[in-house]
This record gives structure tokens, sequence and C-alpha cells, in this order.
């Protein structure tokens, strides 16, 4: 087993689920819960396959996927604010919507040539030893994924419009009478989050699993799960997609390399073990308890990193009195 | 001057009394307009749809019609496919009502399934039955459905316990365990998998034996009058769970409020272990009627066909009524029976490919438009009952 091509393959197939997972812990961060997150990507990685394959145009097709995850984004949010309608209820029919209309849509081009995102090493830095090839040897979709921890981590934690994100999902009432126009903010972020969704989709079609193969569905549930193991946090977040990626392509490659006899079936239902049991180790109190176990030195470091709890608002509707 | 206000406030007790029945039939109007609001709009959706893909609507209407409606043997057919439908969603009543989002039942029929067929493997298709039971026709579709039960009841139980114990949402949960079961299920009948018959390269199990179908119902070859009795009776308790009995109460209170429910004396979290595994039940009924009907007797790598998915549609379509329910499943499964009709229709007549998915779309598309469109009316027309100032003037009156 070649270790840098493995890292690399990671780093590569949980591009999407990482900008899933980001996107999606913008829109709970602000709090509201988007459960279309399964079908959303399925719907923009067909958009952005279809795009392409009619305009040849890749960044068309990336802003199109965009558009369809926000214009997703915007129902969910749309039908809590204005309509007070249940978060889950609206999330989880348009979940189902959104795969029938992928698969509906998306006949014409199932299974037919798309076009991949062009590679784009970055000079010098990719002939590090190890780190080169790991990081530094892909398309911009899979760069964009890498950066975009590092921005959402600044961004909510480091900057003011960031405070006020974390505001109105944990203290709306609070955020409001400091001036923030929560419902406005609530939107805004909402659809920022479907944007990145869209772009997972068509990481998924035009780079990671290339074209339209109707295989997607699954992948927006893990995303979701990976929000709750990350405890609403960006690294954390990123950590648990490579953590599932990185299982899922050790166990294929163990599987394919015959050091163990695993039926395939196995290894698929290993991602679903995994999510399993990260979330009860993430909600229950295990975590908790392996902090009385670490040196006392790191304590405050551990406790900052295991302990978090969701957004305070999350899933309720915010009015004003 | 007290004669006069006396006098006015029963001219307003009279004018009230007289604008009472009148009013509610007003109040009523959004409450059944807002459906049907919503209907007509997915329908125009629908419509349009077609309009783009080179389809007229009355064709498909009447492709729809011919393939699930017109002959008697279209109507068996197309009952073959609600009975399981419709149980799956009596289940989804219970656990809807309690406030659980009982996404895993898709798993939970895929188990049932899988346990009719296993009991099936036991007793009709091994030399050698275990504790030497020689079982007859009857008692062999008695053991299946019993064992498709307890495997849905089981399943159910998982998710459930994770979400009472481990703190996971039964929505996480469920949809790891749907997709645990359904690669179950393909392992089990595919490359070699231990059902799969030795040298076949189907992936499904050999047919069952004819000990093990279920009779189907006069000459209709898809139907079975045992899953319509069962269908019936499945109803029947659920409408007395719901309506008669204090474990219903139970369950509603919990889906307002379960903290109020539970600060009430109601159990919660053994309410949530009971329904969701009732769910369960019915569920694996659902998965053992597709395994056992006259017309499929085999596990094939999809035995729940996204029916379970469905069940979800048709119970939030109905809004967790009991009574509406089976009149919902009724309506998505002409539809999902129709697709097919409509695709070849389309294909042989008009030379239009129209992917049967387009049903499918419809289905969603009607939910998510009847959600929305009770969501304007809440919004725009609130119930009468909500409005405070009624409350106050009836307070006043007193």
């Amino acid at each position: 087993m070649d270790v840098t091509s493995t890292l690399r393959g990671i780093v590569r197939s949980a591009a999407p689920i990482v900008i899933a997972g980001e996107g999606e812990l913008i829109t709970e961060r602000a709090g509201v819960i988007n459960l279309s997150l399964d079908g959303s990507i399925m719907l923009s990685a067909m958009t952005a396959h279809a795009v392409v394959r009619e305009t040849g145009s890749l960044p068309q097709a990336v802003l199109a996927a965009m558009a369809v995850g926000a214009a997703i984004a915007f129902i969910v949010v749309f039908s809590s604010i204005a309509l007070k309608l249940n978060q889950v209820a609206v999330g989880f029919v348009l979940t189902i919507l959104c795969a029938d209309l992928a698969i509906f849509l998306g006949k014409p081009h199932f299974n037919k040539p798309g076009k991949e995102m062009p590679a784009a090493p970055i000079p010098i830095l990719e002939d590090i030893p190890l780190i080169g090839p790991v990081l530094f040897k892909h398309n911009l979709l899979i760069y964009f994924s890498l950066v975009l921890i590092v921005l959402v981590w600044f961004y909510i934690y480091r900057t003011r419009p960031g405070l006020t994100l974390r505001s109105i999902g944990d203290q709306p009432e609070a955020a409001f009478v400091r001036g923030t126009r929560v419902q406005f903010w609530r939107y805004v972020y909402t659809l920022a989050g479907g944007a990145l969704v869209g772009l997972a989709g068509a990481t998924y079609s035009l780079s990671v699993k290339l074209g339209w193969k109707e295989d997607l569905s699954g992948e927006g549930w893990i995303a979701l799960a990976i929000v709750i193991f990350g405890l609403w946090m960006p690294w954390r977040v990123a950590l648990g997609a490579y953590l599932i990626v990185g299982l899922r392509s050790v166990a294929i490659d163990l599987q394919d390399s015959e050091v163990i006899d695993l039926p395939a079936q196995i290894v698929n239902m290993l991602p679903w073990f995994l999510m399993i049991i990260t979330l009860m180790l993430a909600t229950s109190g295990v975590l908790e308890k392996m902090v009385r176990f670490t040196p006392d030195r790191f304590k405050p470091t551990v406790r900052r990193f295991l302990r978090a709890a969701p957004p305070r608002a999350l899933g309720t509707t915010f009015e004003k009195h | 001057m007290s004669t006069t206000t006396e006098q006015s406030t029963s001219t307003a007790k009279t004018s009230a009394r007289f604008a009472g029945p009148l009013d509610h039939l007003i109040d009523l109007l959004p409450t059944i307009l807002a459906p049907l609001a919503g209907v007509v709009v997915a329908l125009v959706i629908a419509v349009l749809i077609l309009q783009w893909q080179g389809g007229a609507a009355k064709d498909a209407w009447t492709y729809l019609y011919e393939g699930t409606l017109e002959s008697a043997v279209k109507r068996a057919d197309m009952t073959a496919y609600w009975m399981p439908l419709a149980i799956t969603s009596f289940g989804l009543v219970l656990t809807f009502t309690a406030g659980l989002w009982n996404i895993g039942v898709e798993g939970q029929l895929i188990m049932g399934a899988i346990g009719a067929t296993w009991a099936v493997r036991l007793f009709a298709e091994s030399d050698s039955p275990p504790l030497g039971l020689e079982m007859g026709h009857t008692a062999i579709l008695v053991t299946c459905f019993v064992f498709a039960a307890i495997s849905g009841a089981l399943w159910a139980t998982i998710a459930a316990s994770l979400k009472t114990r481990g703190g996971v949402n039964e929505i996480f949960g469920g949809v790891a365990l749907n997709f645990i079961a359904q690669t179950f299920n393909m392992y089990l009948v595919s490359n070699g998998g231990p059902w799969q018959p030795i040298g076949s390269r189907a992936t499904e199990t050999a047919r069952f034996p004819e000990i093990a179908r279920l009779t189907p119902l006069q000459d209709y070859r898809r139907l079975s009058a045992t899953t319509i009795y069962v269908t019936i009776g499945a109803f029947i308790v659920v409408l007395l769970i719901m309506y008669v009995s204090h474990w219903g109460l139970q369950l509603r209170a919990m889906g307002k409020n379960r903290r109020s429910a539970f600060l009430l004396g109601v159990r919660t979290e053994r309410n949530i272990v009971l329904s969701m595994a009732a769910c369960g039940t019915l569920a694996g009924l659902g998965g053992a009627f597709r395994v056992l009907a006259p017309d499929v007797v085999k596990l094939t790598a999809t035995p729940s066909g996204g029916l379970g998915f469905l069940a979800i549609l048709v119970a939030l379509l109905a809004a967790s009524s009991a009574i509406l329910t089976p009149f919902v499943s009724l309506v998505f499964a002409v539809l999902s029976k129709g697709g097919q009709n409509i695709e070849s229709g389309f294909l042989w007549d008009h030379d239009v490919s129209l992917d049967r998915s387009l049903v499918r779309v419809l289905e969603s598309t009607l939910v998510l438009m009847v959600v929305l469109a009770f969501g304007v009316r809440n919004r725009f027309f609130p119930p009468r009952s909500v409005q405070p100032d009624d409350d106050e003037e009836e307070i006043a009156r007193t």
C-alpha cells in the first residue's frame, strides 16, 4: 500500500464532504437545519454535469450547481422563517424531491462522458516529498476544500461578522436586542451554506466521481452526521470527514490487496457503523470522561477540543416581540 | 342606562351566536383550500414538466388510468402495491404522532423482507427444520409473518435505543440503519452470498417452494387476499390505538411536547421504543408482503424499492391522520404503479422518452406543495382558535 497515494486519495475524495460539511456548519451555526443535503448534492452534481455537457464551460457548471444548492436552501429557510414550518419536515421532503428530480432530469446525461476539472499543481510546493503530492497536486475544487476549513474557522472565531453569526444561532433574542437583523442574516447564511453544498455536488461530478451515475445517495447524510460529530466546529468537521473517508479507503485498499478477506458489502457498511459510533461518542459523555485521563498540562486544550454544544437556537424560529 | 348595556350585550350575544356556524364554516375554508391549493400547484408543475418534455397531460392521465384502474386485473396489481405501502404508512402514523422521525422505516421494511425469507429457508426449504417442525402451508406463512414482524421491530428498536440510550437522533440512526440493512440484503443475495443459489448470477434467492407462497386471489396473479386481511387488521388496530386507547393519547401528548408529557407522567422513553417497535412491526409485515407476493416469491436485491420513503411521504401528506392514510396511500400507489405505463405509453404512441421517475417527482412535489400550503394557511389565515382576541372576548363575556 502506497502511503502517499492513499493520503492523496483521501484528501481528494473527502473534499466534497468537507465542503458540504462546512456549508452545513455555517447554516446550523446560524440556527437553521438544512436536512436536504443528500438530495441537494445529487441535484447539484447532476446540474454541474449537465451544464458542462451542454456548454462545455466549467465555471458555468460550478456556478449553476451553487445556484441549485442555494435555491434549495432558500426553500428551507423561507418556509422556516416566513411560513413557520418545521425545518426537518421541509428538509426531508426536499431531500427526496431533489433526488427524484436529479434522476428524472439527469436521464439524458446518465453515464455519459463529461468534463473533468483540470489538475493545477502548485509549482515548487508540489515537489516537497510526501506533502507535495498529497496537498498540492490537485485541481481548484480540492484546493478550495482545504482553504475553506481555514476560512470558515477564521470567519467564525476571528471576525466580527462571525461573532454575529454565532450569536444568531445561540442567542437570537440577545442578538436582536443588540441590533442584529436576525432573520436577514439567517437567510444569508443558509443561502451561503446551500451554495457550498451545491459546490460539493459539483466537486463530485466534475472531479471525485466524474460524471453522473446516480450513485451519490448517502454522501449528504454522511456530511450531515459529520457536522454533529464535529460538534459544529470547523476543524473537527474536517477531521471527521477525513476520518470517515480515510477508514473507507483503507478498508477498500485492504480488500484489494487481499490481506484480509472481507465481502465488499461489509466494507460498504463501514461508514454507517462509524457514523452511529461517532455520533454516540460525540453526544454521550464518553469523550468527557477521556478528559480525566489526560495529563494536567494538556487538560485545558483537550477540554476545549472535546467540549462544545449545539447552537442553542438550532432548528427554532425566532420571533420579534 | 343599565338596560341599554344589557340590550347591547344581548344583541352582541345573539349576533355572535348567529354568526357562529357561518364563522366556523369560513374558518374551515382555508383548512380545506390549503391542501387543495397545494395539490393544484403540484399538478400544474407536473403538467409544465410534461409539456416541456413534449408530452400532453391528457395522454399522461389516460396512461395512468389505463395502467392502474381501468381493468380488474390492473386494479388488482395496483392493490398488491397499495397494501404494503398502506401498512407501512399505518406504522409511521404512530411514530409521527409521537414526534419521532422514523426515517429508518425503509430499513425496517427490508429487514422484514429478510426475516420472512429466513423463515422460508428455515422451515420450508431445509430438509431438517428446527425442532423437527414439519409445517403446513398456513403455519409456514404465519411463521413468515411473525419472523418479518420481529425482524422489523428489532431493527426499529435498535434505532429507538440508539436515541434513548446513545443520544443518537433517530433520523441519523435511521439513515445509517437503512443503508446497513440495504447492504446486508445485497450481501445475502449477490456475488456468491449465502442466500444466492449456487451457480446463479442473478442477485436474488431461488423462488420459494410452493408451500411458502401466498395463494393468489382468484386468478389475479399478483394479489393475495391474505395481504388485504392483514392490512385491514392493522388499520383497525392503528385506529383503535389512535382514537380509543390511552396509549394513543400519550403518543399525541409526546408529539405536542415531549417534556411536558414526561412531566405529566408519560413514560416517554418507553413510549419511544414501543412506538418505534410497533412501526417496525408493521413495516416488517409490509416487507413480508413484498417477498411473499404470489408473483415475486423470492428475496430480490431491492425488496423495498423505496417503498419506505414513499410511506414517509404518505404519512406527511396525510398529516399523520390514521383515517386519511389509506386514501393517500391509494393515490400514491396509483401514481407509482402508473409511472411504468406512462413511460411505455409515451414511448410507443408518441415516441417521447419520459422516464418513470417523473411520478416520483410528482409525488414529492405534491407533499412539498401541500406542506408549504399549510404554512401559508397558518401564516396568513391562522385558525380561529389561535387568534388571542377571540379568547379575550369570550372571557370578557362570561
